[in-house]
């Protein structure tokens, strides 16, 4: 469960607005079984890292996408 | 072994010499050992020809299995007239029912046997193919979470960016 304070450890916003945000964080983590310390680990992290994680993502998703696919349709 | 010897043996290898009426009884008989066979080893001819059946498009007008067992018969006769060659007329139709009967039962056995055979195989392929398709599916639901997970890190790392690109432009 992220709470407020620990956005705005990380993230300059107003206090409104980090609950806000700590709400939508935990719907996604609650939603997509994603663990809270992940989500913390990410809060850390500058833009440039952020895209980096995002790159890197996106490569394993459509590493495994193809693996489904040739799951999917071999013998 | 003198030669005598040596010709009888020769002679009982020999199909038995017979006239045409002898071997048409003997025919028959056997024809209608292998119908007996039929009967009982088997459903009843009139259930599996259909001949009960109200619907005239449903009774059959042949059936391969009696026709089967039928020749079955006569083969299997034949077979025991070879080895046991009958010395009167009443002999010869007692061997050819028997005959008749038992090839029927003992070629009908074998069949019986092959298909248990042939239907055992294919279960134990069907079982395997059923196994390798639940550890497939297993394999393809294992990726399709990691797809899921993947898909809501990025979501996650697109919320965090976001309130970082509000960050800096306030």
């Amino acid at each position: 469960m992220i709470k407020p304070d620990e956005i705005l450890k990380y993230i300059k916003m107003e206090p409104k607005e980090a609950e806000q945000f700590a709400s939508e964080l935990n719907i996604l983590s609650e939603n997509l079984d994603i663990d809270s310390e992940q989500i913390k680990e990410l809060l850390q992290k500058d833009p440039e890292q952020l895209l980096k994680q995002k790159y890197q993502v996106e490569i394993e998703q459509s590493q495994l996408k193809k693996e489904f696919n040739k799951k999917m349709f071999e013998k | 072994m003198d030669s005598a010897n040596a010709t009888g043996i020769l002679a009982s290898l020999q199909i038995v010499q017979m006239h045409l009426i002898d071997w048409v009884w003997f025919v028959v008989v056997a024809l209608i050992g292998g119908f007996a066979s039929s009967l009982i080893n088997n459903k009843r001819s009139i259930d599996r020809m259909g001949w009960d059946n109200p619907d005239p498009l449903k009774r059959k007008h042949l059936n391969i299995g009696l026709i089967a067992d039928l020749v079955s018969g006569l083969a299997a006769a034949l077979a025991i007239l070879w080895m046991m060659t009958p010395q009167t007329f009443f002999q010869l139709i007692g061997i050819g029912t028997v005959a008749g009967y038992g090839g029927s039962a003992v070629l009908q056995a074998l069949v019986n046997r092959l298909t248990i055979d042939v239907s055992n195989a294919e279960k134990a392929t069907l079982t395997n193919e059923k196994t390798q398709l639940n550890t497939q599916l297993n394999q393809l639901r294992d990726i399709e979470t990691e797809i899921k997970k993947k898909k809501a890190e990025k979501a996650l790392i697109d919320k965090i960016v976001e309130a970082r690109k509000k960050q800096a432009n306030t």
